[in-house]
């Protein structure tokens, strides 16, 4: 099997990789200045190559990266359509191409910035309320306005749901080792990106003092190169991936087993690239990640082009079947649109 | 497709004569000159060959045995493998019912392509059933091979290929200096492309064997030497020094694997590259015992050991991670990642096989200095269960319904 041709639709965000047979490889998620730089930098390594050469297209891949200065997220959409391909190829879910470990994906909810304490209480309630494994706040209330928040919402969910916080790399080390005493005495599950994720002397600090786990790396670059180096440096307790943050699938997989092989978790990041299809199957085929994170029950997205969207349903994502990532696409609206 | 039961046949073969005797001959004995205190296979440097023990052979012969093992699925693929060969029948039943009342309930009901999730539960069954690494290994390649069945593609290209073809080396032996170089002479002229040694004669006698081995085979040949740990720290930098100059490719097993502080200092000490963790492998815990060793970088290059193929690959991308290498893993994981530089080989050339005898698991072939892979999307025939179980002189089931 070769490749013979890229293809973009928009307003889509399709990307497709065609070959000389019937199968084509998908990914959304491609806006128009992304599908410009792949058009750019990787037509001429992908057509003409064998789609099963991932591992050797994925090194292409970081030497593109590197000497076109490619956008960060820019690689890994195209290793996602060559994994769609390959499950195809294989008459396989991605999933069980990669080695499938379960179906059923418990979700814990995202929530969003307030203003008030009680509305993160609320956002809470809702979440334990319905079904969702547990409850992450982005709250930018600073340090001590978040261990107000922190309290209020252990007291409202009681001890047995979990509870995360999310900083987005908003404090300095003292506010963070301050705000993380009070995660440890309220039980939280993790402190997610305390500190930048450069700041590897700073998060090993917090590693070493706090009980709660340290979570970094989302939007750390490097792939699992530098991933490495933070877990050396034992300046993450749980390391983060997702597309196209991190790369791939081939990225978030090596990321995984890095951290794997130091007993760590790697917890996917949102619902990524593909209106949660690549997520889904990335954790399906993990052991070390605990949740598929989402942001309300229903749908995740992709109408009208998709026909078969992933839905959170009691606090859970199934694992699409496949073959590929299993994505069904409606060619009449993404048609529509072409550009 | 799920796996729905374990069967296991034990068939007769052709009778032979059983015998038993020392694997590896030679004896264990102080390093030249003895002054380390420590501990080596003579046969690395030609020593005490008449201390070689004698080996037992029967009058007659008798039956033969071997069982295979089937993983039954509810698909029209099943996972299958040799389970075991021997002289009694009544051994191999015994070892088919320990894995049928050990691993078979960890397996029956699992999709055969839910691979981690069999090898996770493998894994943790090595803590609480102690069964060693060995079922992890053999039950995730036959996965695999499954896999690549279904699929009609080889294992390497379903991992996502690196590659078609890696450079491939030969080990060579020989109980003289003499020996080794003219073994060394031979790879070379079969096309290999370097060559290891397994030599345990101490520095000054390894120090003599890598100018003779340089001397001989020319600059560019590439050399490996494999002391396999015996050496102290002060004699692995002389002998480290004196291969940098000779244009070693890298060092095999100097010290200890279980001295993490020595090879450290070794790492640091060094311009070679250092090879570790075949023994530590060889016990079982890996890839979880890498990650120390690359984190206080007390490796170059990390020896790939039975833990199956998703356990091989997690290792190599541990390692990549770290710009580190691997080596010696299986062949379909060379091809598929980028971090395995060598093939190594015992068993010298592999002609390419004639494409009628090719399937889509692949052939291995070392020809023209290369390992790799010859295939074509066919799948070879099913075994004949019918005729197994006909033929069989007991078949085991679990469940047995």
């Amino acid at each position: 099997m070769k490749i013979t041709d890229l293809r973009f639709h928009q307003p889509a965000g399709l990307l497709r990789i065609v070959t000389d047979s019937e199968l084509e490889g998908w990914c959304f998620g491609v806006g128009a200045d992304t599908a410009h730089a792949i058009e750019a930098a990787f037509r001429e390594v992908l057509v003409g190559a064998d789609p099963l050469d991932r591992e050797r297209l994925w090194h292409e891949g970081m030497r593109l990266d590197r000497y076109k200065y490619l956008a960060h997220g820019v690689r890994g959409l195209v290793d996602v359509a060559l994994w769609d391909l390959c499950g195809k190829a294989a008459e396989l879910p991605v999933y069980r191409l990669i080695g499938g470990y379960r179906d059923h994906l418990p979700c814990y909810m995202s929530g969003h910035h307030h203003d008030t304490t009680e509305a993160y209480v609320e956002e809470a309630l809702r979440a334990r309320d319905q079904g969702f494994a547990g409850y992450k706040d982005h709250c930018h209330l600073g340090a001590d306005g978040m261990a107000g928040v922190a309290r209020a919402c252990r007291e409202a969910v009681g001890e047995d749901f979990h509870l995360m916080h999310d900083a987005v790399a908003q404090y300095i080390l003292v506010d963070a080792l301050r705000l993380g005493r009070v995660l440890d005495e309220t039980g939280y599950y993790w402190f997610e990106e305390p500190l930048k994720d450069c700041d590897i002397m700073g998060l090993k600090q917090l590693c070493d003092a706090l009980d709660l786990p340290i979570a970094a790396t989302e939007y750390l670059p490097g792939t699992a190169h530098a991933t490495s180096q933070v877990l050396a440096q034992g300046a993450a307790d749980i390391v983060r991936a997702s597309v196209p943050w991190r790369g791939g699938i081939t990225d978030m997989l090596k990321i995984a087993r890095l951290a794997e092989s130091f007993d760590v978790a790697c917890e996917i990041t949102s619902v990524g690239t593909s209106f949660g299809f690549v997520h889904a199957h990335v954790i399906g085929a993990l052991r070390n990640c605990t949740f598929f994170e989402g942001w309300k029950p229903g749908s995740l997205g992709g109408e009208p082009y998709l026909t078969n969207p992933i839905h959170i349903v009691d606090g859970h994502v199934e694992v699409p079947q496949g073959p590929g990532l299993g994505m069904q696409l409606n060619w009449a609206a993404i048609e529509a649109g072409v550009s | 497709m799920k796996i729905e039961q374990i069967a296991i046949y034990i068939t007769e073969g052709a009778p032979a004569r059983r015998e038993v005797g020392h694997r590896h001959g030679g004896s264990i004995d102080k390093i030249p000159p003895g002054l380390s205190g420590r501990f080596t296979h003579t046969s690395g440097y030609g020593g005490t060959p008449e201390l070689t023990p004698p080996a037992y052979v029967a009058d007659e012969e008798t039956p033969t045995y071997s069982a295979t093992l089937r993983l039954v699925t509810d698909g029209d693929l099943d996972a299958h493998t040799g389970f075991g060969g021997g002289f009694s029948a009544e051994e191999l039943l015994w070892k088919g019912r320990e894995f049928a009342a050990v691993i078979a309930p960890l397996l029956v009901g699992v999709d055969a392509f839910d691979r981690e999730y069999v090898w996770q539960r493998l894994w943790y069954a090595q803590r609480f059933f102690y069964t060693g690494r060995q079922a992890l290994d053999m039950v995730d390649r036959m996965l695999w091979d499954l896999a690549s069945r279904w699929a009609k593609m080889p294992i390497y290209k379903l991992l996502g290929a690196a590659r078609e073809r890696v450079p491939a080396y030969r080990n060579i032996g020989g109980a003289s200096i003499d020996a080794l170089v003219a073994d060394a002479l031979k790879s070379k002229e079969q096309g290999f492309q370097g060559c290891k040694d397994h030599s345990y004669r101490g520095v000054q006698g390894n120090i003599e064997m890598a100018r003779a081995l340089r001397d001989a085979v020319g600059e560019e040949y590439l050399l490996l030497h494999d002391p396999v740990e015996s050496y102290t720290y002060p004699e692995a930098v002389r002998i480290g020094r004196e291969l940098e100059r000779l244009n070693y490719t890298w060092i095999e097993e100097p010290l200890q694997d279980y001295d993490i502080m020595g090879l450290r200092k070794l790492c640091a000490s060094l311009d070679l590259p250092v090879l570790t963790l075949e023994w530590i492998g060889a016990i079982g815990g890996q890839p979880f015992n890498t990650a120390p060793y690359l984190a206080l970088q007390a490796a170059d290059i990390v020896r790939q050991r039975g833990i199956g193929i998703s356990g091989q690959i997690k290792q190599a991308q541990l390692a990549e991670s770290f710009g580190a290498q691997v080596h010696g893993g299986d062949p379909q994981v060379i091809l598929a990642v980028a971090n395995d530089p060598l093939y190594e080989t015992v068993r010298g050339l592999a002609p390419r096989p004639a494409d009628a005898q090719l399937d889509c698991r692949g052939t291995l072939v070392v020809e023209d200095g290369f390992m790799s892979i010859a295939w074509k999307p066919q799948r070879p025939p099913e075994p004949d269960w019918d005729a197994m179980e006909r033929d069989a002189v007991s078949v085991l089931r679990w469940p047995e319904a």
